[in-house]
């Protein structure tokens, strides 16, 4: 489904991604982790099209992310730093991205809209930061996509409606097989939600696989533990 | 598998819906600038009203000659197209809009659209209000509201382009914004630096037409430049080659935009290359200011102070850092030292021959000599039989010979201008423009043969017969008041005694006596018109210019063409002096009065500082001569009348004395080395 090989991106001379090959599959729920400045979020804008490699190739079903409108269509991103028009309220949003998604649900919407209780008819950038982060999300998932990826998707919310929004985003990977990628360094949380995980460090992904396979190998190691592991850590 | 699609209608719907404040305050303007000035009476009753439609359809606003329809030609584009691509510069909103389904081609047209939509919007709606105003006051013809809208649009989708390539290659607003409007004039400044160069090193550079050259490089500058001019405003065919122009930028702003690297949004320019080029526009601009400016006083350092300043400064602004020591700066350093030396170099050391190329006579098909011919203000006269080729290019080449050897300073303090117009047989011109001495030009042999040339004498004699009714004014130079008592200061001839007075006039004219008038004192100015009916302007203008090449036709009085032709009188046109003698309105250099003072001043600088401002009764001091006896100042008079110039000549103001204050003050020319033996010692008692 999400696939990258050899993706290799430079900063100047800072090698942000070193060849780097990821494979997530359909319907999963793909957890990436690292420390900072490990390349997740570099990684994330090149699976969105927003950056563009300096080699290597990054796809969805076999076609190219950047600048294909196809792939994008069946895709939506809920970036660290979100980003809504100027004095734009919910409904103002929801009208914008009904006119770009062809997969956009009204109904989606209302339901979200009602279980999230944010009002429809004021300033987004009135929000707070939790409040924004449920819009951003309330809008991703009401497009609908068979790709979502998240960056960073829990910081600022409450464990209520973390709880909340796991929900409706395991309800559409079950329903409909939605495949999900989520970077995070909350690992407790990433290993609640996710099936599989990828380990990143300066460019490279240093561990992937499926979370029941590394209960099998790692003889019962949390994610926690292996992510020590494979930075190097005491703790492992 | 890819899908094209180059245009989002969601994203051009909510562009609209963010931005339309830019666009409505647009509009305002407009309104405020055209119909509400149409529709307030009160307005429309002042003067204001005048000026804005200037009494004829298609006037002063419809030519753009508006501030308010100036102002947002120029500034709603810019202001368009920051906004509208103003989300590239932060990093939440490119990966937002990026991640979306739109491909970079889809965000460029729609947003290139949108913003143009937002320019183009109120100048359609002020087009409307404009026809409907001006439909109802009869102001306007459609045709000129037709071209308002074509020349509005056109300006607005040109500078917009240019603002849009500028908002691509920038990363953050306000580095967009300036240059926005920086592109927008910047092929405009390179050029005049380069003019400024060339006038400052190249003996012989004209730039008189500098101005009407570099207009053409950006529509809104032209729109004033035509509206200023007699053509109005812009030719549809130029609003033409603007659009195809605005829509080359438009495509290499596109491209640009596929290959800009989004990580780099924030940054003053997003492409490396962009940062050496401003980093060396500043250098070189702040270079050329300064070198142009102060060479004169302190030299080559001119060029090196403002260079080290625009480099900083550039350096500065386009890394955004005050950390400029780097193997990165001063490789920057070096290279773009070399390159304004290489610039300056080629101008200083003239490699590309242009002061020494003087055509073959043979390759010019004709030459126009512009300069002081008759005295009749600056004329070209046509050149086109071989000898006077020859000998406006044997003149060329004796100007060439007494070159200074500083041209930023050639202007001497007696001097006159020439400019020589080739036409080349192979099509091409050139074009060159000196200013030399007035007495090398009295000496020169080429430019005597050129005055008794075929062209020259066939035409002023032909001057006879010119057909119309004739009307002479003549008006002493030196004004009555100040010589005699018992006649007027100028006078008119017509009939029979007209033509006297222009048969005098041809014949000094035609023995070149006239022709010394920039060497000389000018006693009198003699203005011929001419007035006959034509059918229409070309034909008047064909008989007039068959005269002498260059009788203006000054006016239209609703049944005749009137046509007009000077000239100025010296001490040597003994047949002009002669028919004012008997005429009754000779000259008289005896001042008639007490109240008269002379004041001859010792150096220009003398002069500037006192000429203007003789608001009292001046004494003589070091570097000023006073002459306060009726004798002593006849004497100054009547040498200024029959001297020449030369390098003794000093400006004497007389001035009519009352209540103790200079009135009336007046100057000319004298020789002090003609002055009699006592007078000049008196005089070069204070100046030397």
């Amino acid at each position: 489904m999400i696939r990258t090989d050899d993706l290799v991106k430079s900063f100047g001379n800072v090698r942000a991604l070193d060849g780097l090959s990821l494979h997530v599959e359909k319907g999963a729920v793909y957890g990436l982790t690292g420390v900072n400045g490990s390349g997740k979020t570099t990684l994330i804008k090149h699976l969105t099209g927003v950056m563009l490699p300096d080699s290597g190739s990054c796809t969805i079903d076999g076609m190219p992310v950047a600048d294909n409108i196809i792939v994008k269509e069946r895709m939506a991103y809920v970036p660290d730093e979100l980003y809504f028009f100027g004095n734009y309220t919910l409904s103002g949003m929801r009208r914008f991205y009904k006119g770009l998604y062809p997969t956009w649900s009204d109904e989606r919407y209302r339901q979200m809209a009602a279980d999230f209780g944010l009002p429809e008819n004021s300033r987004i950038n009135r929000f707070s930061k939790g409040m924004q982060k449920q819009a951003q999300f309330l809008l991703s998932l009401s497009a609908r996509p068979d790709v979502l990826i998240l960056d960073e998707p829990i910081d600022g919310l409450d464990p209520i409606m973390r709880r909340k929004v796991w929900g409706w985003m395991l309800k559409d990977v079950a329903d409909r097989q939605m495949t999900v990628l989520v970077s995070s360094h909350n690992l407790r949380e990433l290993e609640g939600i996710c099936d599989s995980v990828g380990i990143i460090d300066k460019g490279k992904l240093l561990f992937e696989g499926k979370l029941d396979d590394l209960k099998g190998k790692a003889a019962g190691l949390s994610l926690e533990e292996l992510f020590f592991y494979e930075m190097g850590g005491e703790q492992a | 598998m890819k899908k094209n699609k180059f245009f989002s209608g969601a994203l051009f719907a909510e562009n609209l819906r963010r931005f339309w404040p830019v666009s409505a305050v647009g509009l305002f303007i407009y309104f405020l600038s055209g119909p509400f000035l149409i529709l307030t009476k009160s307005v429309r009753d002042n003067y204001m009203y005048g000026s804005v439609l200037n009494g004829t359809a298609g006037g002063a606003m419809l030519n753009n000659l508006n501030f308010g329809f100036l102002f947002v030609h120029l500034v709603l584009p810019v202001v368009a197209a920051v906004c509208v691509f103003s989300y590239l510069n932060r990093v939440g909103s490119v990966a937002a809009l990026h991640s979306m389904p739109l491909s970079r081609r889809t965000l460029f047209v729609t947003n290139y659209l949108s913003g143009l939509a937002l320019c183009v919007l109120p100048i359609v709606i002020n087009w409307a209000l404009l026809s409907l105003c001006g439909a109802g006051l009869k102001a306007f013809t459609a045709r000129a509201l037709g071209m308002w809208l074509l020349v509005s649009f056109t300006i607005a989708l040109f500078v917009f382009s240019v603002a849009v390539l500028a908002c691509i290659v920038s990363g953050n607003t306000v580095i967009a914004t300036l240059t926005g409007f920086a592109f927008n004039f910047l092929v405009a400044a390179v050029w005049v630096c380069m003019y400024g160069y060339a006038e400052s090193f190249l003996y012989g550079f004209e730039a008189s037409d500098i101005f009407p050259q570099i207009t053409l490089t950006n529509p809104w500058m032209r729109a004033i430049y035509c509206g200023f001019t007699y053509e109005g405003t812009l030719r549809a065919w130029h609003c033409l080659v603007y659009i195809a122009v605005a829509i080359v930028i438009a495509a290499v702003a596109d491209i640009l935009y596929h290959v800009r690297k989004l990580e780099r949004c924030g940054d003053s320019y997003v492409f490396g290359w962009m940062q050496t080029i401003i980093g060396f526009l500043f250098a070189f601009a702040f270079s050329t200011m300064t070198g142009l400016v102060l060479f004169r006083g302190i030299g080559v350092w001119a060029y090196v102070i403002g260079f080290a300043i625009g480099f900083v400064l550039g350096q500065m602004i386009s890394l955004k850092t005050f950390h400029l020591f780097s193997r990165k700066t001063l490789r920057n350093l070096i290279i773009f030292a070399v390159l304004m030396a290489l610039i300056i170099g080629c101008f200083a050391l003239d490699v590309f021959g242009f002061e020494k190329k003087v055509p073959d006579p043979q390759n010019v098909q004709s030459v126009s000599v512009e300069g002081i011919w008759t005295g009749s203000g600056y004329r070209a006269v046509t050149f086109k039989t071989e000898p006077s080729i020859e000998n406006v290019a044997a003149f060329h080449r004796e100007i060439l010979e007494q070159r200074p050897d500083e041209v930023y300073e050639i202007m001497p303090a007696r001097h006159s201008h020439f400019t020589l117009r080739y036409d080349l047989k192979n099509g091409t011109k050139l074009t060159r423009q000196y200013s030399v001495e007035s007495e090398f030009v009295a000496r020169c042999e080429s430019f005597t043969k050129l005055l008794q040339s075929e062209e020259m004498t066939g035409s002023i004699t032909g001057l006879a017969s010119i057909q119309g009714e004739k009307d002479f004014y003549a008006t002493r130079d030196f004004p009555f008041s100040l010589t005699a008592s018992d006649a007027s200061d100028s006078r008119s001839f017509s009939g029979a005694e007209g033509q006297d007075l222009l048969n005098a006039l041809i014949n000094d004219a035609r023995y070149g006596r006239m022709t010394t008038v920039w060497a000389r004192q000018s006693l009198y100015s003699v203005e011929m018109t001419v007035r006959r009916e034509f059918s229409d302007k070309a034909a008047a203008q064909e008989y007039f210019s068959s005269f002498y090449g260059f009788v203006n036709i000054d006016s239209y009085d609703g049944q005749a063409f009137i046509g007009r032709f000077s000239f100025q009188i010296n001490g040597d046109c003994k047949e002009t002096l002669e028919f004012f003698e008997k005429a009754g309105f000779g000259v008289t250099a005896a001042p008639g009065t007490d109240q008269l003072i002379g004041v001859i001043f010792g150096s220009e600088e003398a002069e500037g500082n006192h000429i203007f401002s003789l608001d009292y009764i001046p004494q003589s001091e070091e570097g000023m001569a006073v002459l306060s006896s009726s004798d002593m100042l006849r004497a100054a008079v009547e040498a200024g009348y029959s001297g020449k110039v030369s390098e003794s000549c000093r400006w004497m103001s007389v001035c009519d004395t009352q209540g103790g204050r200079c009135v009336s003050n007046y100057t000319m020319f004298i020789d002090i080395e003609k002055l009699p033996a006592d007078l000049k010692a008196a005089v070069e008692q204070y100046v030397k």
